[in-house]
């Protein structure tokens, strides 16, 4: 059962609902199906956006209004709470390759170093535990996975590096893989060969494997396997 | 100088930042004045300096920065369009007044689109710097259309005077505590060289207390986040879709344009503005360009 607990307005056109004070993954799931929900059925709204705990939504300020958007949010809620127990909502699953190779994961000596465990280990505990998509944001096709492991928990960087394409970094409690190269703080434990976000995939669904409240997992390849999938070295 | 349009939307929940003109009025006009439609790509220039040769006649338009703009060596007005026959050289200066300068021309500039959108965001790999040399193409056939239309003018009122620019109207959230309110109110800011199209740093007369993060939530064009460091950010087209930091309010859309540009050390105020009436100016503004 999904409650709005706070609705904050931003701007003339963004407004926030939210459902819970702190990240839980049954209500990430809840909270990204109703997102889907909104995007489909609210007139007027330009984004949508599921964001851990609360739902962000801007609209267009001549197509409707902010109290128009809240009413009929909460309509939806109402529906959506009443109908789930009916629908048992599927979870996507994704399977990613990763090579935890030393050439391409640049700190994961350290780390396990750190966490004084050796290297098989770390790849081990890493690639056995199931993720869930927290939210996708600071790049395109840049999703937050919860589910790591205690035992690998590190802050991040003090200092941000150029990250690669296709890295997978950890950094305090989430991990992640960097869709483009670009700057960030994560520790970089492997790269996945796979492309993340691609605006020229032919259907909307194929842009990017993720979304919010799926369930992903990094399967090992070996160094040949990872150049065959696309991967460079 | 790259290529800008309204913007890039509905694609927030994949991380995709909504990108667009940062002046939004400057860049509208541009294409307003040329009877170009809503979508339509202009040049966004910043801090100016640039040369044009043309290679086909046809018709322009200059808003935006204050950059001295000459065709041939004389000068021509911004706010306005102008005629353009092939060889000429359209020239700038660095921008005296704004920071932002824009070129239109007649029926749009050709730039790739890429998720509905042709506005460039270097940081998304979505359009490109446009380099030296490069031939940048117009959309359509409009060059071949009648070249007899009479220069055409922003009307007085709507051409901003971006050096008077001295208060920047914000609005603000019930749950703010008073104190706090009244000190951001309070306070003299100064707008940092270190702004980017992903947000402007701000540095305030007095230090503002700290405000606990919060859990990464959306944030919306003109949020103002307080980081740590207690100096504001206003986060403009570019910007992440999501963060983490306390927000203090948003500035007004409507006066974004004047925001973004204000250059680097001027100082001013922010003021209060109701949610409606900031609604109210925002959603004239949207109808009249038919956004």
């Amino acid at each position: 059962m999904l409650e709005i607990i706070r609705r904050v307005r931003h701007s003339e056109t963004t407004l926030s609902f939210y459902f819970i004070e702190v990240v839980d993954d049954e209500i990430v799931l809840e909270i990204a199906d109703l997102t889907k929900c909104v995007r489909d059925n609210v007139e007027g709204c330009i984004e949508v956006v599921a964001c851990g705990t609360s739902m962000f939504v801007e609209f267009h300020v001549v197509q409707t209004d902010a109290e128009k958007v809240t009413r009929e949010v909460i309509d939806l809620l109402d529906k959506f709470n009443n109908s789930k127990h009916e629908e048992v909502t599927e979870v996507k699953k994704i399977e990613l390759p990763v090579y935890y190779g030393a050439e391409v994961a640049v700190d994961l000596a350290m780390l396990a170093e750190e966490k004084k465990l050796t290297v098989d280990e770390v790849v081990k505990i890493h690639s056995n535990a199931v993720y869930k998509v927290i939210s996708l944001g600071f790049a395109p096709g840049f999703a937050y996975l919860s589910g790591l492991d205690e035992r690998l928990v590190i802050p991040r960087m003090s200092t941000p590096k150029t990250v690669t394409k296709g890295s997978l970094g950890i950094a305090d409690r989430q991990t992640a893989v960097y869709p483009k190269t670009s700057p960030g703080g994560w520790v970089i434990i492997g790269n996945c060969p796979v492309e993340l976000f691609d605006v020229r995939a032919g259907n909307v669904e194929e842009i990017s494997p993720f979304e919010v409240g799926a369930e992903v997992r990094f399967v090992p390849v070996s160094r040949d396997e990872f150049i065959k999938l696309g991967g460079q070295l | 100088m790259h290529f800008q349009d309204i913007g890039r939307y509905g694609w927030s929940y994949l991380g995709v930042s909504q990108g667009g003109a940062v002046d939004m009025h400057a860049h509208c006009w541009a294409n307003y004045l040329l009877g170009n439609v809503k979508d339509s790509v202009t040049l966004e220039v910043a801090i100016g300096n640039a040369s044009w040769e043309v290679l086909v006649d046809g018709e322009i338009s200059l808003t935006g920065a204050e950059v001295d703009a000459k065709l041939d060596g004389v000068a021509i007005s911004n706010w306005s369009t102008h005629m353009v026959c092939k060889g000429q050289v359209l020239s700038i200066g660095y921008a005296r007044v704004g920071c932002y300068a824009y070129l239109g021309v007649k029926g749009g500039f050709k730039a790739e689109e890429v998720l509905g959108s042709r506005s460039t965001v270097i940081r998304n790999e979505m359009g490109q710097w446009i380099k030296e040399g490069e031939v940048i193409e117009v959309s359509c056939d409009e060059q071949n259309q009648d070249l007899t239309s009479a220069q055409k003018l922003t009307p007085e009122d709507y051409v901003p005077n971006y050096e008077e620019c001295c208060e920047i109207r914000v609005m603000m959230p019930d749950s703010l505590e008073v104190s706090f309110r009244e000190e951001f109110l309070n306070n003299i800011y100064r707008v940092s060289p270190a702004s980017d199209r992903m947000g402007r740093k701000l540095e305030s007369h007095i230090e503002l207390p700290q405000l606990k993060g919060i859990l990464s939530e959306g944030v919306s064009l003109g949020c103002i986040q307080l980081p740590p460091s207690g100096q504001p950010i206003v986060l403009l087209n570019d910007r992440q879709t999501q963060g983490g930091y306390e927000k203090v309010g948003n500035v007004a859309r409507i006066d974004l344009p004047n925001f973004v540009q204000m250059r680097p050390g001027t100082e001013f105020r922010f003021t209060p503005i109701s949610y409606e009436l900031a609604t109210q100016e925002w959603r004239e503004f949207t109808e009249f360009f038919g956004l």
